[in-house]
């Protein structure tokens, strides 16, 4: 007889929104890069080139073009020289190796040259709403040159080293909604395969990939002549684009919180109803067995440099293989054996857990699929000043007893501040005792907010209408409103004091990232990550008749 | 120049923080620019004039079912009257001498959004704005300038302004005083911030 299943619906807010739990996501078949891929595949869509104006040193334009549920897209791609003083990953750069823009519609030649030159300009350029991304990425110059002198001989490249890196060439930044003058999300948010969260730019990102690719091909090409070869389609598949991302992703996920209320809750309610199934089908039992076997050749595949990643990579590396020892076909036929693999789970770390709930929703494509609808929102929630400061104080104490047990009179729960910097803008993290500038504060201190509003609360009658509260204490509003924002949207709130000592940006980052699809994650400090995005997603080429079957990749024949 | 709504928003929201006011109200103002540019109007100029006092809220006169703000901080006292007008604490809030008469109109609209219902705003003495969550509909003649405002609930119906097809252009100078503003809250740069960065610390040759 099998044990009683310990759990019967969503996780709850409070063992979910923890930031070092969500510092351990993986991407799952929910996380948008997925989404945007189906889609495709469903559509069989076919990807066109019809400008490919680049010379023999692989500097120019190019044009990529596809049609997504009735409408034409183009990735408007430029390649221009870039001294190697000038390229740098950081959001600062002026220059880069490639600059693009996908854009609504097909370009005209006048649409083409506006672009020439203003996309190589980025922020400093000016866009309209015909381009709905802007982007541009950054030659990891030693596989793109290893790539083009192995092709150039009639050689492919070495399989660890594509292993290792992982991309060609590394965005450092994805613009979208209306940043520098481009389409706001909402023109083309009702489109259909564009409205989910982030598909533009996902989209954008994809088309970019298969610009590196033939990129890289044509300098091979070019160079080799006849002895060239094009990639090895393995060798091609794990090429993905490398992405160096840091703070100015992490308040994010404060500023939208009916967003991630959203993203939390579609993977919550996904796991819910896995969990809740009594059996599995000889298919489920299989691609589950096939999907633990491949997890484990992934880690073994995830090599990092920082120290304290690379140890729970270790220890995730030994929870699997014995969950791997465990589960076997016979495990699986008992009662509720989805259920029971999360609870097998649920006695290692925080990174097998997360690595489990991926696993579990892979295999079940039709009872969860449908809730990647339910990710994205027009809605900032509502706000009622009808109200009684009695049953708000309820809703704070309900939501936010987390933030209430906070104690702020320990100066370490106070140690850290954001802020916008100056230099294009950018969110940043300071020491409140070792820099300038705690005064112009950002409002990521959601749980010392909600201590003061408790404190004013317990000062103000109880029957009386929040408007008339709010008239005395304007500067309450903010938090005001999130509190009932919580308890209409419970995943709303990551649960952790974000200006404490202890505060690690890298989980907000990881969590964003994963919903985004991306793997590999490669934390270079406890502010920023490298990653790599569509690594083993089905190529522009081969889209139309592609399985969606690229979790967790992993390149054959590496160890 | 041309700006996206998104633009218009978070320029403005900024903009208001660097002019004083509160994070919650700083929000609601940057969302009731870019309505009030969506549907054509000059919400932009509203606000700056709205902006320009900064003097505190002020607390509103109750008598009966009205409310009478006569003088204060234009941006927390509209709120203040929505909240209240929206909360049912009064019926109607009379605002005396208000230097931004269109972004109470478009205070409005994100009230009528968050909190449902629409509102009658009386602009002046020879025109009006019925507002909801699905838009704007305009009575006659708003007036400019300094003037009274008055608020009521209404039912959210009346001929809805179309949404031109295009935001209109913003002069680059009106813009510049958003930006002026919206750089009060930002922090310089120091190298020690920089190497916090997403890059530093890398060579980015690899």
């Amino acid at each position: 007889m099998t044990a009683t299943p310990i759990q019967t619906g969503p996780r709850a807010p409070a063992q979910v929104m923890r930031l070092d739990r969500l510092g351990a996501s993986f991407p799952t078949r929910l996380s948008f890069m997925r989404v945007l891929l189906r889609r495709l595949m469903a559509e069989k869509t076919t990807v066109t080139r019809p400008v490919w104006q680049i010379d023999d040193q692989g500097f120019g334009r190019a044009v990529y073009t596809l049609t997504l549920g009735g409408f034409t897209y183009s990735l408007v791609a430029f390649s221009t020289p870039l001294a190697p003083e000038n390229r740098t990953d950081r959001v600062i750069a002026e220059a880069w190796d490639t600059s693009y823009v996908l854009f609504d519609g097909i370009p005209a030649s006048a649409d083409l040259d506006r672009l020439q030159t203003n996309a190589p300009k980025q922020e400093a350029g000016r866009f309209t709403s015909k381009e709905l991304v802007l982007c541009r990425a950054n030659k990891s110059v030693r596989m793109f040159d290893h790539v083009v002198d192995c092709l150039a001989k009639g050689e492919q490249p070495a399989a660890d080293q594509v292993q290792s890196v992982g991309y060609l060439m590394r965005t450092t930044a994805v613009y979208g909604n209306g940043k520098f003058g481009i389409a706001d999300r909402a023109l083309f948010a009702g489109r259909p395969g564009l409205g989910g969260p982030f598909a533009a730019e996902m989209l954008a990102v994809w088309l970019v990939r298969a610009f590196t690719l033939d990129l890289v091909e044509h300098v091979a090409h070019q160079k080799g002549g006849a002895a060239f070869v094009p990639l090895d389609a393995h060798l091609k598949r794990h090429f993905g684009v490398g992405n160096a991302t840091g703070l100015g992703m992490a308040p994010f996920l404060v500023s939208h919180p009916v967003l991630l209320n959203n993203w939390i809750a579609a993977r919550e309610t996904a796991l819910a109803r896995v969990s809740a199934c009594k059996a599995a089908t000889a298919d489920e039992i299989a691609a589950t067995l096939s999907l633990i076997a491949r997890a484990s050749r992934h880690l073994a595949q995830w090599n990092v440099a920082d120290s304290l990643q690379m140890g729970r990579i270790t220890d995730l590396r030994r929870e699997w293989a014995a969950i791997a020892e465990t589960v076997n076909t016979n495990w699986l036929t008992k009662d509720h054996p989805w259920q029971r693999l999360q609870a097998l789970a649920d006695k290692k770390s925080l990174e097998c857990q997360e690595l489990m709930v991926a696993l579990l929703l892979e295999p079940h494509g039709d009872l969860v699929d449908d809730l990647a609808g339910d990710m994205a929102t027009d809605t900032r929630g509502g706000f009622d000043t009808a109200l009684t400061v009695g049953a708000m104080r309820a809703l704070l104490e309900a939501h936010f007893d987390w933030a209430l047990s906070v104690d702020f009179s320990d100066p370490l729960q106070l140690q850290q501040f954001w802020y916008v910097s100056v230099e294009k803008l950018e969110p940043r993290l300071g020491d409140r005792y070792g820099e300038a500038g705690s005064e112009l504060e950002s409002p990521l201190d959601i749980a010392r907010r909600a201590q003061a509003l408790a404190q004013d609360f317990n000062l103000a009658n109880p029957v009386e209408t929040l408007a008339e509260f709010l008239l005395r204490h304007p500067d309450h509003r903010f938090l005001a409103r999130r509190v009932q924002l919580a308890a209409q949207y419970p995943y709303s709130e990551l649960r952790d004091n974000l200006i404490a000592d202890t505060c690690l940006p890298i989980d907000m980052l990881r969590c964003k990232l994963a919903f985004f699809g991306a793997s590999k994650f490669d934390p270079k400090s406890d502010r920023w990550t490298r990653i790599t995005m569509y690594q083993g997603a089905p190529l522009t080429e081969d889209i139309a008749g592609a399985k969606d079957d690229w979790w967790l990749p992993v390149l054959r024949g590496v160890q | 120049m041309n700006l996206s709504l998104n633009e218009i928003e978070g320029g403005v929201r900024k903009a208001a923080l660097g002019a004083g006011l509160s994070v919650g109200l700083a929000d609601d103002t940057g969302r009731a620019v870019a309505v009030l540019q969506a549907y054509g109007f000059d919400g932009i100029s509203a606000a700056l004039a709205g902006f320009a006092n900064t003097g505190l809220a002020a607390r509103p006169v109750i008598k009966n079912s009205d409310a009478t703000f006569d003088a204060g901080n234009p941006i927390p006292n509209a709120v203040s009257a929505l909240d209240l007008v929206a909360a049912g604490v009064v019926k109607r809030v009379l605002m005396r001498a208000i230097e931004a008469p269109l972004l109470v109109v478009g205070l409005a609209a994100i009230a009528a959004q968050d909190q449902g219902g629409g509102f009658v705003v009386g602009v002046g003495s020879s025109g009006f704005a019925l507002v909801s969550g699905g838009g704007i509909a305009i009575e006659g003649v708003l007036a400019s300038g300094v003037t009274e405002v008055t608020i009521s609930r209404s039912r959210p119906d009346g001929t809805v302004r179309p949404r031109p097809d295009h935001i209109p252009d913003v002069p680059p100078a009106i813009w510049a005083q958003v930006q002026a503003l919206a750089a009060l809250t930002y922090v310089p740069a120091t190298e020690a911030s920089r190497l916090s960065g997403a890059g530093a610390g890398m060579t980015d040759n690899d």
